[in-house]
């Protein structure tokens, strides 16, 4: 057998001291055929050459006594260990062995008082839990924890990392909604648009179509975007498509929030999130996913005396709306546009349903502001030929592939790349970013 | 049910006392164990309970048969049902959508039009890794090197979860001999259990999550939108990022196997202190190289039938390495270099006039280095969505130096570092912690375990990231 074994496998692990190598021969190396000497002795080889039995680490002493590794049969704790003195029980390299009775004891104790240590944390989290008995419980839970942190001061520990890191906030539970700054003009150092110089209005957005912008690559169009999970493999996407165009800039990457929503401003505020960067990125175009994990009847953050019903009834339906309307206002009165990627077609059928409502919410709403607002219709795009859920499609060449991850529910990159050309060819609608050419040849 | 969650640890809060409260009888303790691994399981999907089951049931009776068998005909006949069953499921599951995609495409350029549809599979969790350890026990069976054990025990050595979705790839005579006697509840190795639990909590939650969060998945998202800098930093943060994040999750895995009594074997050896790619694969994901020299690589002929033969059997080797971590042609290439340097080290090595050359410090540091600038290369292809991507990558590497690099921060340069630097500690560093951590009272082990959990959560970013291998 030995004869047949190639050194360019893997045979055992080499005889070696490193960080991972601690256990004792017989727990440690899995039973295979001896190897034999490593290629070049490691340092805690060369560390041990010449040393006498009596300068060697205890761990090193027990590998000596205990013979080669490896090339003996796995010995459990249970058999490898060894009686030092009364009841304490050592391991082969003459570590301290334990009872289950203590591991268990330890590791309760090691978690009541890691939750003692994070109780803001996992008062937050328990906040940002899904309604429910087990969200009521949690809160209860961790509302006592809290108290009894801050009493023995076991949350400063905590506080003084966050502070350390820069996340100050970072357990402050925050659901407020900010409401978009009055509608401004956009200033003049913005783009240059080819239509002939009217008066800044003061207007609110009108039904009216405005101008085509023009960006060239002096004036580039800025580009940022922001959602849940499934605004990842398309942003990258999108952000891919813009780096192949002299007039589209990416700004701020793509900034995407896992399990986030415009229900749950506890779990991340996004009101607060694209105030602070449209702010801050100063975009032309924000894109926008939402709603992936908005399909259920809870929404913190609703204003004082406000309830709502199930998931897509009216109330709820009326609160969702106008949280939308919140979110296309902050950015339309920053004077940039919404591209806001409808939700796809899913393998559930029922979770299908839900994003079919909550598009039909962003769709109209989109419609209210024509360019100001598109809305993409990922529903239909990537639904297979008998109108259901596919995880391929064919592609320019007729070739299939994969758009949907293994999910069911997020897109694959090359999902991602359709929803990019569909907005590279929106945009080139909504905005003049090719007459600079002309002007060049010319 | 992911290990750093507080679902999980409930769950082991509730099992490891049962567990070792069912111990004294271990025939008693084997229901409790299976029961809880299926319902460890079942938290991703109910449904695979059945596909695991089912794995179960079909390698036992293959196992059994083989044994009995009185023909080596017969034997081998039987394996071949076996292998054929087991192929069959992960083929099915995982390989499936990619081959009639591929094998459509490419009649496509030819004018054909195959009459096969693509269907729409979930993965199930852990396939690979499970199916792969059931392959373990039908071949050693045919082999003569494991006699099959009994239905109960089997079903334990292939759905224990510790290692059920994840791995280490433990053999059947690894862990079912353990299945035998009870474990002794006053010999349990808590200082190095908890120190694998909590320095894998840190390399997942804290080195990979923020490597991935802060660099790796902008930068591989987008090669060209951003500086060659940029790009080799991510590349050397995604060889750390895989690292921690899978190293880490077996770290937990074997250490909530000591708790519960049992031992597994390494995974990783600090890979990537590794001077050739040789060294490198006895060193990463040691539990898969092995199964793959000896279940595919032996299996082939190993280096039996001349130098050609072997040089062959090495790609195919790493080929089918590669494809088990994806059904992509990216993972086909990552196995094809790794294929492609073995064979070559092999051949350096093997020519008459070779003489090897004196250790120096000089020669392992350089040895060391294109080892691991080897290793990074073939990330790139790993982890890139696909071969224009990955081309990007490298392209991008070259042309855009000078630009701004606004994603080198101190804290990515310092997770690396930390990654790196972590796999040249000395083995009395670890010795030394878990010693002192041993010799500590019941309350100090805690609070040292608090601390440690509560700088892991307090230092990683927010949520729980899957762990990469899971997808494997």
């Amino acid at each position: 057998m030995s004869s047949i074994i190639p050194p360019e496998l893997p045979k055992l692990p080499p005889v070696r001291e490193s960080a991972e190598q601690v256990l004792p021969a017989a727990v440690e190396g899995p039973p295979v055929e001896p190897a034999g000497p490593p290629e070049h002795p490691s340092r805690g080889d060369r560390g041990r050459q010449g040393r006498s039995p009596r300068e060697r680490p205890p761990q090193a002493r027990a590998r000596t006594s205990a013979g080669p590794r490896g090339g003996a049969p796995e010995a459990p704790p249970s058999e490898g260990g060894r009686r030092r003195n009364g009841r304490i029980r050592y391991s082969d390299d003459g570590r301290r062995l334990s009872s289950a009775g203590n591991a268990l004891i330890v590791a309760v104790l090691a978690l009541v008082l890691g939750a003692l240590l994070l109780a803001p944390g996992m008062h937050k989290a328990a906040f940002n839990g899904q309604p429910g008995t087990k969200r009521d419980v949690s809160l209860a839970l961790t509302a006592g924890l809290v108290r009894v942190s801050h009493a023995l001061l076991l949350d400063r520990p905590r506080a003084l990392v966050q502070d350390a890191m820069g996340r100050q906030n970072a357990d402050q539970i925050d659901v407020t909604i900010v409401a978009p700054p009055p509608p401004t003009v956009r200033p003049a150092t913005g783009p240059t648009s080819t239509t002939p110089t009217r008066k800044p209005s003061t207007k609110p957005a009108g039904p009216k179509t405005p101008a085509r912008i023009v960006f060239t690559p002096t004036k580039r169009l800025r580009i940022w975007i922001a959602g849940d999970s499934l605004v990842i493999t398309p942003g990258y996407s999108i952000v891919r498509a813009a780096g192949g165009s002299p007039v589209i800039q990416s700004v701020g990457g793509v900034d995407g929030h896992v399990g986030t929503g415009l229900t749950r401003p506890d779990v991340f505020n996004w009101y607060k999130e694209i105030a602070t960067q449209v702010k801050l990125l100063k975009p032309n175009v924000v894109v926008l996913n939402f709603g992936g994990n908005d399909n259920h009847g809870y929404m913190t953050g609703l204003p004082p005396g406000t309830s709502i019903g199930d998931f897509a009834s009216p109330s709820w339906s009326a609160e969702y709306l106008r949280r939308v309307r919140v979110v296309m206002d902050m950015i339309n009165h920053a004077g940039a546009t919404v591209v806001w990627i409808g939700l796809p077609i899913v393998s559930s059928p029922s979770e299908s349903a839900d994003f079919d409502k909550l598009n039909a919410i962003v769709q109209r709403e989109a419609k209210r502001r024509p360019g100001k607002a598109i809305f993409i219709d990922t529903y239909t795009m990537f639904a297979g030929a008998n109108g259901g859920f596919t995880q391929y499609l064919q592609n320019g060449n007729g070739d299939n592939v994969k758009v949907r991850a293994g999910d069911g529910v997020h897109f694959d990159p090359a999902g991602g790349d359709m929803i990019a050309r569909e907005v590279m060819r929106q945009l080139n609608q909504q905005f003049d970013l090719t007459s600079w050419r002309k002007h060049k040849n010319a | 049910m992911l290990f750093p969650t507080s679902t999980f640890a409930l769950f082991f809060l509730i099992v490891l006392p049962l567990s070792w409260l069912a111990m004294p009888k271990v025939h008693r303790w084997r229901p409790v164990i299976i029961v809880a691994s299926y319902v460890f399981y079942s938290w991703w999907d109910w449904r695979f309970i059945f596909l695991l089951a089912g794995c179960t049931l079909w390698n036992q009776l293959l196992a059994v048969r083989i044994h009995r068998a009185t023909t080596r005909a017969r034997r081998k006949a039987l394996l071949w049902v076996a292998l054929a069953g087991d192929l069959g499921v992960l083929g099915y599951f995982k390989y499936y959508d990619f081959f009639v995609n591929s094998s459509q495409n490419l009649a496509g350029t030819v004018g054909l039009d195959l009459p096969l549809s693509l269907r729409t599979i979930i993965l199930p969790v852990g396939i690979s890794f499970y199916t792969f350890m059931a392959i373990s026990y039908v071949v050693d069976t045919y082999r003569g090197d494991f006699v099959p054990t009994t239905l109960e025990k089997f079903a334990v050595y292939l759905s224990f979860f510790p290692h059920l979705v994840a791995g280490p790839i433990v053999r059947p005579g690894e862990l079912i001999p353990q299945l035998d006697v009870p474990r002794d509840p006053r010999r349990v190795d808590t200082s190095r259990a908890f120190y694998l639990i909590a320095t894998g909590l840190f390399k997942k939650v804290v080195i990979a999550n923020y490597l991935a969060s802060h660099i790796v998945d902008q930068v591989f998202g987008a090669p060209r939108q951003h500086s060659s800098p940029e790009i080799l930093v991510a590349i050397y943060a995604y060889a750390v990022q895989i690292y921690a994040d899978f190293s880490g999750y077996t770290d937990i895995a074997i250490g909530i196997a000591l708790l519960l009594g049992f031992s597994f074997p390494r995974n990783f050896d600090s890979p990537y202190t590794a001077t050739s790619l040789q060294d490198f694969w006895r060193r990463w994901h040691m539990t898969l190289s092995r199964w793959l020299r000896d279940y595919v690589y032996i299996s082939l002929g190993g280096n039996r039938k001349g130098t050609l033969i072997t040089y062959r059997n090495l790609m195919l080797t790493m080929l089918i390495g590669g494809l088990w971590h994806g059904a992509g042609w990216t993972f086909v290439v990552w196995g094809g270099i790794h294929g492609i340097g073995l064979a070559v080290e092999r051949w350096r090595r093997d020519r008459p006039s070779y003489v090897e050359p004196a250790d120096t410090l000089q020669r392992r540091i350089a040895l060391r280095l294109i080892t691991f600038n080897i290793v990074c290369l073939a990330w790139v292809f790993f982890r890139a969505d696909s071969f224009a991507a990955a081309s990007d990558m490298l392209t991008g590497l070259f042309t855009s130096w000078g630009q701004p690099s606004p994603l080198i921060t101190g804290g990515v340069l310092l997770a690396i570092a930390v990654g790196i630097a972590s796999q040249y500690l000395p083995a009395r560093f670890p010795y030394a912690v878990m010693e002192r951590f041993g010799r500590l009272p019941v309350l100090g082990q805690a609070a040292v375990l608090a601390v440690a959990l509560m700088l892991t959560n307090t230092m990683g970013p927010e949520g729980v990231a899957p762990f990469i291998y899971f997808r494997f």
